[in-house]
């Protein structure tokens, strides 16, 4: 027989206010086994915590209902209180009087006798309670990071020295990422190189790190603790464990004249390769798109010059799976395409060109050894004019959102420029200064008022190219309320900050959300900022959103915090809320397989004691499953059923308004 | 030679050859066309096929007691040929399952093997559309008001006997389990009135939506002359509508109700 415990919550004055608790108690007390009715002020509080435990033992009740708030508030609480009890936290069920009740209604009569049907309805469910307990699943202590820029970097590291060990995948053949294209840092002028390399060489040395250089994910199966992740391995064509980056490969290499990915295209790189000389792994790999021997049979130069025997024309792709229990995404950030301004040249013009670029010509180890010089004559650029927001806060031609870092990275590049080029002028067209960062305010001030940078702010309508080569800009002092002409050498377009490419296709194999311009989405936009709806992948860097490099920074130690939390136990604990097949009625037509959005159905083959297939049938992977109900909504035969809202207690539940 | 003539022959040829163990045809008892297992070539003589011939043979292939005969050669029109194929995409049917005697339109395919029905299916029958006086029965219903059809299909469904022939008849219908059978808890009423009749109809209906490949068993079945291909033809309409695909074509074809994809539309959510 059912003794079930009704425990009226008045929730101050939220639910007493328009719902009669003492009449709703009273009603509860009729109800067929309800043998326990109360009504109490706050019921999440300690002393009505105590009165339902002692109501649990003294009256022996087999469920609880609690009618009180939300149960995404307070459910957790009651539950935990029944089980200190000694009941499965399982047989307690909550009816929201507040937000489904008095939150909602005005009329106090109707809302009463509305919270008794909402009573009601639980106390029938109750009755069909099952025990149930929680799930416990093996956690595999490895983390994958995806991404060996700075987050994945500082990610991947933090991890690594909190004892558990990470596999770092990298898809170009070295880590760091575009931290590792940048001259100085704002806002202390730090030179990028020197904070970042010795982060390299430590992720490389590191006895807990397996770098995965010129590889990438591949495809995903599996779960928080226990994903299978493919890894392909790109065929590199020089055997590293031979290598040992002496250089006189490249050196020998015929084809010198491929733009360099490192250099934005400014300078030139072999088809045997290392992206640049501090690269970690030190190592080449070929560029099979402009290999002469790759593309037509002839050459062997390299394999020549190699002392070591270390080049292998007929290296394959490798596919590697990897067992992890945790993966940070890291995969951070491209330059918006500006060719979409043709007002700005569309792209044709040599002498327009983006962050990057003029990281590249300020940068001591970039194309120019660091003196800016334009891309089309090699001539020092006597005016330079820097164009901010191009393509952010646009949503007609560009994106919507402000890419964050361009105010300060603008000012960066006046104030290098200016340093450089003493006599120079340096133009800013803004449309507003945002410098919101510890030291920030104070960087853009410098370039401001120690630099001489002009800011203007406008935008800016047109840039062409004089017949001598000048870029004339166009554009408007909105301030000085008057239209604006810069006779200029160089422009440079801070363009928006939009996702890697690609980086949709990552996010369906992890099954993480993102957002519509393609950043990952976080689980909540405040509270689990590292977190996505999938659990056990957290987000770390600009692939969630534009962001510089201490952000970018903090947010991979959260991430990596996350993730040896989630290592710290040796198994998973999760609700039991799960889908069950019952395999005496599934006919195997696999329509809950298509339309389960975690891939936690699976095939299943039950077989005799020979080991003859005598039925196949769909089989609920616990791991997966997250308890939604969407394969209980498609089975024809109604043959699943979900643990905790069951057939029969839904039914019951509808039955019992009737 | 008569087609029917080569359908025997074939029919004849499978099983001496030991291709397949029976071969599901008809035979004809006056007027009436009902099934026959033809487990010996020299019985094949017996098979007919006309237009007469209603019921949808791939029924048999996943009934346990036909299994046991051996593999089966199956009689099948285009319809009952996209209903093997819609087995296959939904794992009711593996490659090597069955063989197909194919009777086309005015035409006979000879014998296939369940991979290359999907091929002829696409070449030669994409276009299959329903009778041109069903399309006129959609018309009409479709241009009543909400009630007036309410009120037709109340007036229809309260006929249903509840004999389930109209399951019985469907290769779609291959549940061992219907969900009208389940007890724990009863969602559906078994009695044959009221609700439970209107629930019946319009689940069996909603089951087959974007699965029922057009060959008519159903109603055939149906004792009553309730207007079964109205509510199938009316649901496949919209299924082709709003998912641009039909049933039976693709043996690779995912759930229609059950699939989706990042770019789905979401213009439902107002």
């Amino acid at each position: 027989m059912a003794r079930v415990g009704v425990f009226l919550c008045h929730c101050g004055e939220n639910i007493g206010r328009t719902v009669d608790c003492a009449a709703v108690t009273a009603a509860a007390a009729k109800m067929p086994g309800v043998v326990h009715a109360v009504d109490y002020k706050y019921m999440c509080s300690d002393p009505g915590q105590q009165m339902i435990k002692q109501a649990i033992v003294e009256k022996k009740l087999t469920g609880v209902v609690v009618g009180a708030c939300s149960p995404r508030m307070h459910e957790p609480t009651f539950r935990r209180a029944a089980a200190e009890a000694g009941l499965n936290p399982f047989l307690l069920e909550m009816s929201n009087l507040r937000e489904h009740c008095s939150w909602v209604h005005e009329d106090r009569a109707k809302a009463t006798e509305k919270a008794v049907d909402l009573v009601r309805v639980m106390v029938e469910k109750v009755k069909h309670n099952r025990k149930l307990h929680s799930i416990r699943v093996p956690i595999e202590p490895t983390a994958m990071v995806v991404g060996g820029g700075i987050a994945g970097i500082q990610a991947a590291l933090d991890i690594a020295n909190g004892g558990k060990k990470v596999i770092l995948v990298e898809k170009s053949p070295s880590i760091g990422g575009h931290m590792a294209r940048l001259s100085e840092t704002f806002p202390t002028l730090d030179c990028s190189q020197c904070i970042l390399t010795p982060r390299m060489v430590e992720v490389a040395s590191h006895p807990n790190i397996t770098l995965m250089a010129y590889s990438e994910v591949e495809s995903v199966e599996g779960f928080v603790g226990n994903f299978d992740v493919t890894v392909r391995k790109k065929a590199r064509y020089v055997d590293w464990s031979k290598c040992t980056g002496c250089g006189d490969c490249w050196a020998k290499c015929p084809v010198k004249k491929i733009p360099s990915e490192f250099d934005a295209g400014l300078g030139k790189r072999t088809a045997i390769y290392r992206p640049f000389p501090q690269a970690v792994p030190n190592k080449p790999v070929i560029d099979q798109e402009h290999c002469i021997m790759l593309t037509k049979g002839k050459c062997g130069a390299c394999a020549k010059a190699c002392q070591r025997g270390a080049i292998n024309y007929k290296d394959q792709d490798e596919l590697v799976k990897i067992k992890v229990g945790a993966v940070v995404l890291a995969t951070g950030f491209d330059l918006w395409d500006h060719s979409a301004y043709g007002e700005y040249g569309g792209g044709r013009w040599a002498d327009v060109i983006d962050g990057f670029q003029f990281e590249r010509l300020a940068s001591a180890s970039g194309p120019t050894d660091g003196e800016i010089r334009r891309p089309s004559d090699g001539r020092i650029p006597q005016t330079v004019v820097f164009i901010q927001c191009c393509g952010s806060r646009d949503d007609k031609m560009g994106k919507a959102y402000c890419s964050k870092i361009c105010c300060m990275y603008t000012a960066k590049h006046a104030m290098l420029y200016k340093h450089k080029v003493h006599e120079g002028r340096a133009v800013i067209f803004y449309m507003d200064i945002r410098a919101g960062g510890k030291g920030y305010e104070e960087f853009v001030r410098r370039a401001i008022e120690a630099d001489g940078a002009e800011y203007v702010r406008g935008r800016v309508s047109r840039i062409y190219r004089r017949a001598d080569g000048k870029l004339i800009v166009k554009g408007a002092d909105t301030l000085a309320g008057r239209p604006m002409t810069v006779e200029a050498d160089l422009v440079v377009l801070a363009d928006a900050i939009v996702p890697r490419t690609g980086s949709e296709r990552l996010a369906q194999m992890f099954g993480v959300g993102y957002d519509t311009d393609g950043f990952y989405s976080e689980a909540h936009p405040k509270l689990r900022p590292v977190e996505t709806s999938a659990a056990g992948v957290f987000l770390a860097g600009a692939c969630q959103a534009p962001k510089d490099i201490p952000d970018a920074v903090s947010q991979a130690s959260a991430a990596a915090s996350k993730v040896l939390g989630l290592f710290s136990k040796p198994e998973l604990e999760r609700e039991p809320i799960i889908a069950r097949v019952n395999e005496n009625t599934c006919v195997h037509c696999r329509a809950c397989i298509a339309a389960c959005p975690y891939g936690a159905i699976e095939d299943f083959e039950i077989k005799d004691r020979k080991g003859n297939v005598v039925k196949r049938v769909a089989r609920v992977n616990e791991g997966l499953c997250q308890g939604c109900g969407t394969c209980v909504a498609i089975c024809r035969s109604n043959s699943i059923d979900l643990d905790g809202f069951t057939d029969e207690q839904v039914f019951s539940e509808i039955v019992t308004l009737e | 030679m008569e087609m029917i003539d080569a359908l025997r022959a074939d029919a004849a040829k499978v099983l001496a050859d030991g291709r397949a163990k029976v071969v599901i045809g008809y035979q004809a008892r006056g007027d009436h066309r009902a099934p026959l297992f033809v487990t010996t070539a020299d019985r094949a003589a017996s098979l007919v096929y006309d237009d007469a011939c209603k019921q949808n043979l791939a029924v048999y292939l996943r009934k346990p007691e036909v299994k046991l005969l051996g593999k089966a050669a199956v009689v099948a029109s285009p319809a009952a040929m996209r209903s093997l194929v819609l087995l296959m995409s939904e794992s009711q049917l593996t490659g090597d399952d069955a063989l197909v005697l194919a009777v086309g339109v005015g035409e006979y395919h000879g014998v296939l093997e369940l991979a290359q029905v999907a091929p002829l299916l696409k070449e030669k029958y994409a276009a299959l559309a329903p009778s041109p006086e069903l399309l006129r029965e959609i018309e009409k219903l479709a241009a009543k008001t909400p009630e007036e059809r309410a009120a037709f299909w109340a007036k229809q469904f309260a006929k249903c006997t509840r004999c389930y022939a109209c399951r019985a008849a469907c290769p779609g219908c291959y549940c061992t389990r219907c969900i009208v059978e389940k007890n724990v808890p009863q969602w559906i009423s078994t009695a044959a009135a009221g609700h439970g009749n209107y629930a019946w109809n319009v689940i069996r209906a909603f089951h087959l939506a974007g699965r029922c490949t057009g060959c008519g068993a159903c109603e055939a079945a149906c004792p009553q002359g309730i207007p079964l291909m109205l509510l199938n033809v009316l649901l496949g309409q919209e299924v082709e509508k709003e998912f641009e695909t039909k049933a039976g074509y693709d043996p690779e074809a995912k759930p229609v109700i059950g699939s989706w994809n990042p770019e789905d539309e979401e213009d439902f959510i107002k």
